[in-house]
C-alpha cells in the first residue's frame, strides 16, 4: 500500500505513520511544520527501510490541487488516504474570533473534504483504494463545548458516509472512526471524565482493519455504548450535563 | 488547545522514592513548542525519569518530558555513528542496531533509559574499564537553551559547553539530539559466569587480575551476618559470543513503574540478611548463556526488585575509590557496616579506568555500589560513610544518591567550584534547575 497521511507529525497521525511504516507501506506525510516531518521521515525510512516523502502544508491555507500534484508526482500509485488532522481550542464554547472559527472549520472539515475530493478519481481508479477519516465522539450529540469543532467533525463524518454510499459498488473502501479521548497534546494533559487511550493503540486497531468495509466505528469500541446513551438521553437530562468536561 | 500547555501538576519521584515533589510538566511533541520555552522561567529536561535522584524535576521548575523526541536521524554505518534524538530509549535502539551488527557499547542497567539521560548522567555500563563511560561515545550534541537558541556542540565547537553538558545533569539546557559513536555488535549472546569470592578484598584482587580478559565484570556481595565480616559473594563475568541471535530479553522486558511500590517493605532489616544469604547460595555457582539484551539489562525483567523496598523506598550510594586506597577503604567500610548492623539490598564492585573531570563519575579505581532501605539509620550510616569516602579520595555518583549533601560533593570534587562558575558564565540566569541541583547548590 502507498499511503498519504494528513496530520502525520504528532499524536494519532504519527502513531499511524509509524505503524504503517513498520508494516512496510510507502508513505507521504503531511503536517504544517517541516521541523517535525523531517525527523519522522528519516526515522521511518531508517527503521523500516520504507520510502517516505513529506510536505509541509498549512491546512488552513490549502491548495488541494497543488497537494495532489505534489503527492502524485512522488507517489503515482497512491492507494490510501488517511485524514487524521484536527485542531481544537478551549475558547470554542461561545463566540470565537473569526480566524479561530475559520481554522477550526478548515482543519477539521473543509480541508479534509477538499483533499479527499481532490484524490477521489485517483483513488477510485486503484484496484483497492482506501479513504480513512478520523472524527470525534464529540460529534455524536451537540453540546455547548467544542461547538465549531464538533460541527466540523460531524461534517467530515457526513461526507465520508456519503462517499461510502456513492462508492459502494466500487473497489474504493471508505472507513470512518469516531475517536474518544487520546493521550496526545490535543488533550494537553487535561483530566478526562472517561479513560483516555494511547494513540498507538488506536493506530494499531486502524492498521489491523484496513481491509474491512464497516463504514463507521468507535475507538476504543466501548465508546459505542457511551455514545448510544448520550444520544438517547432525554433533553431534560442532557441539557444539565456539565459543559466544562472536555469532549473532543 | 492544539499547543501543549504546561498541564496540571504531576507527581514526580526518583527511583528509590527518596526525592519527590509535585511539579508542572509539559510533554512537547513539536519542535516549535519546545523551542518556544521562555528564557526567564525555571525549567529542566526529563528523559525516562529513571534516575535515583531528583535530577529531572523540582517543585519550582517546569519539567520538559522529552519522550516524543525519540527519532533516529541518521546512521553512518561505515563511520559507525548514530545521530538520534535525545528521548530515544536504549531499548528502541537495541534491536535497530543489532540488526545491522552494531551496538552502543556503554549501556546502563535498564533499557528504558534515554540517550539524553545517558549523556547528562555520563552513565557507565559494566565494562568501563575497557570501553570508558558514555562521555567517550558522544561526538556531537545539539543543545537548546532558551537564551542561546540551538547550539551545535562538540569537542572543538563550544567545547566548554560540550564538557559541561556531558555529565552536567541537564543544567546547561535541553539536549535535542546527539551523534553517538557505535561499536560492532560484540556478540549475539553472552556467556555469564559467577565465581564465588571469599569477600570484597578477594573480589578486588581477582578483578585486578582478570578484568582485561572479560567483556564485562562486576561483583555482588552479601554484607550481612550470613556473608561473614568480609562480605562473601561472587564475581559476575561475561564474554560475548557469536551464537544465535536470541532476543528473548528484548521481547520480554517490562517498564519500571517505580512510583508504585508495594504497600509493605518486603526488603527490610530483618528479611534482607536472609534474602541475601539465599540469593548468594543460589547464584554463586551459576554459569550459562544469556541473550545479549538480558546480560546488558539485568533489571529489565525484574522490576519487582525496586517495588519490594515498599513506600519508604531505598537509597543508592555509589563511590569511586582510587586503586591505591581501595584495600584500606573496604576495611573501613566493612567495619562501619558491621558496627551499624546495616542491611543492604545490594553491594557491588565495578572497576573503572578513565579521567576525573568536573562532576562526572569517572576516573581510575573501584566503584562501590550500595542499595539501602531508606531508614533513618541508613541515613546516619551514609553520613559517616561520606566522611570515609572523602578521606580515601573517593567521589560519589551525584546522579545516583538522592541524599548526598553539597558539602560532601564540594569536598570530594576538586572541580566543583569550577563547574558552578563555568555554568554561571554560560547561563547567568541559571534557569535549568532540579531538586538535585538545588540540593548540591549548583
Ligand atoms: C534499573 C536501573 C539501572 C541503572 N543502571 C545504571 C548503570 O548501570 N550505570 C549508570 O551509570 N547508571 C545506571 N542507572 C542510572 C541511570 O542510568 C541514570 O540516572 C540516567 O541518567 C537516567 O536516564 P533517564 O533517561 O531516565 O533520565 P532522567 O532520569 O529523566 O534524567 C536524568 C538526568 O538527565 C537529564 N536529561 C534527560 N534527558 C535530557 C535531555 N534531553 N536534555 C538535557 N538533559 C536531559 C535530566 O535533566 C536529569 O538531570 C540505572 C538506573 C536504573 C533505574
Ligand atoms: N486527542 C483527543 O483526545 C482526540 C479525541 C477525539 C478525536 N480526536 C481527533 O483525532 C485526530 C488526531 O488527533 P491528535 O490528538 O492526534 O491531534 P494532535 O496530536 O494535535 O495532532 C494533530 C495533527 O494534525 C496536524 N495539523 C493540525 N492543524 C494543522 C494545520 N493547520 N495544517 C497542517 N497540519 C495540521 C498536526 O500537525 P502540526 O503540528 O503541523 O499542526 C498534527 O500532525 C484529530 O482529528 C482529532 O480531532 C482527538
Amino acid at each position: 500500500m502507498k499511503a498519504l497521511v494528513i496530520g502525520a507529525s504528532a499524536g494519532l497521525g504519527r502513531a499511524l505513520a509509524q505503524q504503517l511504516g513498520a508494516s512496510g507501506h510507502e508513505l507521504f506525510l503531511v503536517a504544517s511544520d517541516q521541523q517535525d516531518l523531517l525527523p519522522l521521515e528519516r526515522d521511518l525510512s531508517l527503521r523500516h527501510g520504507v520510502t517516505v516523502h513529506s510536505a509541509a502544508v498549512d491546512l488552513a491555507d490549502l491548495d488541494p490541487d497543488a497537494l495532489r500534484h505534489q503527492v502524485l508526482e512522488k507517489m503515482p500509485d497512491l492507494s490510501a488516504l488517511f485524514y487524521v488532522a484536527g485542531c481544537a481550542y478551549n475558547q470554542d464554547n461561545g463566540p470565537v474570533p473569526a480566524g479561530v472559527a475559520d481554522r477550526l472549520l478548515k482543519v477539521n472539515f473543509t480541508s479534509g473534504a477538499r483533499i479527499i475530493n481532490a484524490f477521489l478519481d485517483h483513488l477510485d481508479a486503484q484496484p483497492r483504494g482506501l479513504v480513512v477519516g478520523i472524527g470525534a465522539v464529540a460529534a455524536v450529540r451537540a453540546r455547548g463545548d467544542n461547538m465549531i469543532y464538533a460541527a466540523a467533525k460531524r461534517g467530515l463524518e457526513f461526507y465520508c458516509a456519503a462517499l461510502r454510499h456513492r462508492y459502494n459498488r466500487r473497489p474504493l473502501t471508505v472507513q470512518f472512526y469516531r475517536v474518544g479521548y487520546m493521550l496526545t497534546s490535543m488533550l494537553g494533559g487535561s483530566e478526562t471524565p472517561l479513560p483516555a487511550a494511547a494513540p498507538e493503540k488506536i493506530a494499531a486497531h486502524i492498521v489491523a482493519h484496513l481491509e474491512e468495509d464497516f463504514g463507521m466505528r468507535h475507538l476504543p469500541g466501548w465508546w459505542f455504548w457511551v455514545c448510544l446513551v448520550l444520544k438517547l438521553l432525554p433533553w431534560t437530562i442532557f441539557k444539565r450535563l456539565s459543559l466544562e468536561a472536555p469532549g473532543r | 488547545m492544539s499547543e501543549p500547555s504546561r498541564g496540571p501538576l504531576r507527581h514526580f519521584t526518583c527511583v528509590g522514592s527518596y526525592e519527590r515533589c509535585q511539579a508542572a510538566c509539559m510533554e512537547p511533541d513539536r519542535y516549535r513548542t519546545l523551542l518556544a520555552l521562555p528564557a526567564n522561567k525555571p525549567v529542566i529536561a526529563m528523559g525516562a525519569g529513571l534516575s535515583l535522584a531528583g535530577a529531572g524535576f523540582s517543585s519550582d521548575a517546569l519539567t520538559v518530558d522529552m519522550r516524543h523526541f525519540n527519532r533516529i536521524l541518521d546512521l553512518d554505518q561505515e563511520g559507525m555513528t548514530l545521530h538520534v534524538e535525545a528521548g530515544a530509549t536504549l531499548a528502541s535502539l537495541f534491536s535497530f542496531l543489532a540488526d545491522r551488527g552494531l551496538m552502543i557499547a556503554v549501556q546502563p542497567g535498564h533499557p528504558g533509559i534515554t540517550i539524553g539521560g545517558c549523556i547528562a548522567g555520563n552513565i557507565h555500563g559494566k565494562n568501563q574499564y575497557r570501553i570508558g563511560t558514555f562521555a567517550d561515545l558522544v561526538e556531537e550534541i545539539q543543545l537548546f537553551h532558551p537564551a542561546h537558541g540551538i547550539l551545535d556542540l562538540n569537542r572543538q565547537r563550544h567545547a566548554d559547553v560540550f564538557e559541561l553538558t556531558v555529565g552536567g545533569c541537564g543544567l546547561t539546557g535541553i539536549i535535542l539530539s546527539a551523534r553517538i559513536r557505535l561499536h560492532p555488535e560484540a556478540g549475539k549472546s553472552c556467556h555469564v559466569r559467577h565465581t564465588p569470592v571469599a569477600g570484597m578484598q578477594d573480589a578486588v584482587q581477582q578483578m585486578k587480575g582478570q578484568q582485561q580478559h572479560e567483556d564485562f565484570m562486576y561483583s555482588w556481595h552479601d554484607v550481612t551476618p550470613f556473608g561473614g565480616s568480609a562480605g562473601k559473594g561472587f564475581l559476575v563475568s561475561g564474554r560475548f559470543e557469536p551464537g544465535t541471535h536470541e532476543r528473548n530479553g528484548w521481547r520480554n522486558h517490562r517498564p519500571l513503574h517505580h512510583a508504585s511500590p508495594w504497600p509493605l517493605p518486603v526488603f527490610n532489616g530483618l528479611s534482607l540478611p536472609l534474602i541475601n544469604g539465599i540469593y548468594r547460595r543460589l547464584k554463586q555457582g551459576y554459569a550459562g548463556t544469556e541473550d545479549l539484551f538480558t546480560s546488558l539489562f539485568p533489571f529489565a525483567i525484574m522490576p519487582s526488585y525496586f517495588h519490594a523496598y515498599g513506600p519508604r523506598g531505598f537509597i543508592e550510594h555509589q563511590v569511586l575509590i582510587p586503586d591505591a586506597h581501595i584495600v584500606d577503604y573496604l576495611e573501613r567500610f566493612l567495619a562501619l557496616a558491621h558496627d551499624f548492623r546495616q542491611s543492604f539490598g545490594m553491594v557491588s564492585l565495578k572497576r573503572f579506568r578513565g579521567e576525573r573531570k568536573l562532576l562526572r563519575y569517572s576516573g581510575d579505581g573501584f566503584s562501590v555500589g550500595l542499595h539501602l532501605p531508606a531508614t533513618p539509620k541508613a541515613i546516619r550510616f551514609l553520613a559517616q560513610l561520606d566522611e570515609i569516602d572523602t578521606q580515601f579520595m573517593g567521589i560519589a555518583n551525584i546522579i545516583k544518591d538522592a541524599r548526598l549533601p553539597a558539602s560532601v560533593v564540594a569536598a570530594q570534587f576538586p572541580e566543583y567550584v569550577q563547574f558552578r562558575e563555568r555554568l554561571a558564565t554560560f547561563d547567568p540566569g541559571r534557569i535549568f534547575t532540579s531538586m538535585l541541583s538545588r540540593r548540591l547548590a549548583l
